[in-house]
């Protein structure tokens, strides 16, 4: 990374969904699923997010871009806190702020073409002449690897990994300085993934973009990133460079994770660390450390206290331990 | 592959090979043209009393004569002009009413939904018949107010259609996309909401017109719609509540039958042709 200058910083983001808001919610039940998270992206810089499913991390991505009302925290986009921004004061950031969808079938209108998708964020944020914008679109669908042919198509006349180079298309159009991308690949097919994926890193690449990328694939992740951060029940538990968290993870969930991932050998023995139980529901989570009811390290005060993220061996390696290794 | 599909052109052709809806839409035409204009060509009389009582179709009565010895064909054409009237401009009033409730409760949900979608399960409980009654025992008893009556009585079922579809559109994640780019609530509704929640409302217009038709000629028989001697389908067919004239003067009750019922059939098909034609993923 060259610039290191902070382009995103959340501070202690909460999102709570309250269950049964509908009749007054006597009992006040909520469901955790993110809880006092922090952390930044500099400029240019691909942050990823692993975590198992429901453990919040899409939750995190939608909250950061305002799909969800944040409940408590801050978010500072660009040294603006953009938490209590309305939909007027958004808009003009929104333009820098875009989403790449997990879902290419369910994130594409059916009722429109494809020039009519990617032209969209264009109209609204009025960027260049309107006659010019045709020729924008085309430029864009050759960028993704389609072409000015597919203009006229509907998303249904388009395979998968088409369909997600359109919605590439359309996070990029707007030339943002931050994307997040949720689980891009993961509904593709694995002969179109590795396509995809590269594709989003050479975008990154070329136009400098900051890419929060969620992700339940370490491998992807790994493939992709330049930091790691692992999210268990909607608290982050270690965050480190990439290289750093795989070849000295501390936390011993982020072992376990690391310890599943296939190793494509044979002969090699694996030390796989099989997690007990499941993980603790998010709507009663455990009073100590998020970890503990799994965790093979967990004593008394892992149950009692909840461990702050504490810088702990390289710089820039933050883990949530009692007992980091 | 069809090379240029998009915009109102793509509508019409797939509109043209949907043959069931075209020859709908050319009966549903044809009708309107002969209900609209054969009066003014033929010399129809749907009010004097002619010397035959119940006569059967003939060469002065095409269709025969009524049980108080009216001219049926006269009758049938007139009662048409207040038929496809009520049944159409009722209906409209319906989904212009009920199209944009049901996409508020469905998209907005939280009170909005409350409010609207328990409004609904209201009108479809209470008996409507009492109310029209009540209304036309206030305001007086005149076509605009029967047809604004039943439009505005029949707003639950668009309203719960589109309500339902839009439920589950409202989480898609293009509307989420929509919304990271910029779009505004109305242009949602609007481009995102709307179209993907209208289609099986489609389907559901042409039961509607033909309930439309039906309730107004109930009203009539209850003396609270278009009262005789004017002329309905509904209040000729009403004639065939008498067993004489059900089974020994089908003539009478028959044409009028069937009018309704190639009208309902026929803006059935129009239906599904447009609920096709205005899918992208339907091309054959």
């Amino acid at each position: 990374m060259n610039a290191q200058k902070e382009l995103l910083r959340v501070e202690h983001i909460r999102k709570y969904f309250a269950i049964h808001r509908k009749y007054g919610n006597p009992k006040g039940n909520y469901l955790r699923a993110v809880h006092d998270v922090s952390f930044t992206i500099n400029e240019g810089e691909v942050l990823g997010l692993v975590g198992e499913s429901g453990c919040g991390k899409a939750t995190l991505g939608r909250t950061i871009l305002k799909l969800h009302s944040v409940t408590a925290g801050d978010i500072y986009f660009k040294g603006e806190n953009i938490v209590n921004y309305g939909f007027k004061k958004m808009l003009p950031i929104r333009r820098d702020m875009q989403m790449i969808f997990q879902d290419p079938f369910a994130s594409l209108n059916p009722r429109m073409t494809i020039e009519k998708i990617i032209r969209a964020p264009l109209d609204t944020f009025k960027i260049g002449e309107p006659r010019y914008r045709r020729d924008h679109v085309a430029e864009m669908l050759k960028k993704v690897g389609l072409n000015a042919d597919h203009m006229n198509k509907f998303p249904h006349e388009m395979s998968g990994g088409q369909r997600q180079r359109v919605v590439i298309a359309r996070a990029m159009i707007s030339n943002p300085s931050f994307v997040v991308c949720d689980e891009p690949v993961s509904a593709l097919d694995v002969s179109v993934r590795a396509q995809v994926l590269n594709l989003m890193k050479d975008m990154q690449q070329e136009l400098g973009t900051a890419y929060l990328f969620v992700s339940h694939d370490l491998s992807t992740v790994r493939y992709i990133c330049n930091r790691i951060a692992v999210m268990y029940l909607g608290h982050i538990v270690e965050i480190a460079d990439a290289d750093e968290l795989f070849n000295n993870p501390k936390h011993p969930y982020t072992k376990a994770l690391l310890s599943a991932i296939p190793v494509p050998d044979v002969d090699q023995k694996r030390q796989r660390i099989i997690l007990q139980g499941d993980v603790p529901s998010p709507m009663n989570p455990p009073a100590g450390c998020a970890f503990s009811t799994r965790c093979p390290l967990a004593g008394s005060k892992c149950e009692q206290l909840h461990p702050d993220l504490v810088a702990c061996g390289a710089p820039g390696h933050y883990v949530a331990c009692f007992w980091p290794e | 592959m069809n090379k240029k599909s998009n915009g109102s052109s793509g509508f019409f052709k797939r509109f043209r090979r949907h043959r069931l809806a075209c020859i709908g839409l050319f009966v549903v035409m044809l009708e309107v043209i002969l209900v609209v204009f054969l009066p003014m060509i033929m010399d129809l009389d749907p009010y004097s009393i002619t010397a035959v009582f119940n006569g059967p179709p003939s060469a002065e009565h095409i269709l025969g004569t009524d049980t108080v010895g009216r001219d049926l064909l006269s009758r049938l054409i007139y009662g048409g002009r207040i038929s496809l009237l009520v049944g159409i401009l009722a209906t409209a009033i319906s989904v212009a009413v009920g199209l944009p409730l049901g996409l508020i409760a469905g998209y907005y949900r939280g009170a909005a939904e409350t409010v609207i979608m328990r409004c609904a399960d209201i009108f479809m409980s209470f008996p409507s018949m009492i109310i029209v009654l009540v209304m036309v025992a206030i305001f007086g008893n005149s076509l605009p107010i029967l047809i604004l009556l039943i439009g505005i009585l029949g707003w639950p079922q668009p309203a719960r259609l589109v309500y339902s579809r839009a439920l589950s559109v409202r989480k898609m994640e293009y509307v989420e996309a929509a919304k990271v780019g910029g779009s505004n609530e109305l242009t949602i509704i609007l481009r995102y909401v709307l179209p993907n929640s209208v289609a099986p409302l489609w389907m559901n217009v042409a039961f509607q017109i033909s309930s439309a038709i039906l309730t107004e000629s109930s009203l009539s028989f209850l003396g609270a719609g278009v009262q005789l001697p004017t002329s309905t389908w509904g209040n000729i067919i009403y004639q065939a509540q008498n067993v004489v004239v059900l089974y020994s003067y089908p003539w009478i009750w028959v044409p009028a039958a069937i009018c309704l019922i190639i009208t309902v059939v026929s803006i059935n098909f129009v239906g599904e042709g447009i609920r096709d034609a205005l899918d992208p993923r339907m091309k054959r």
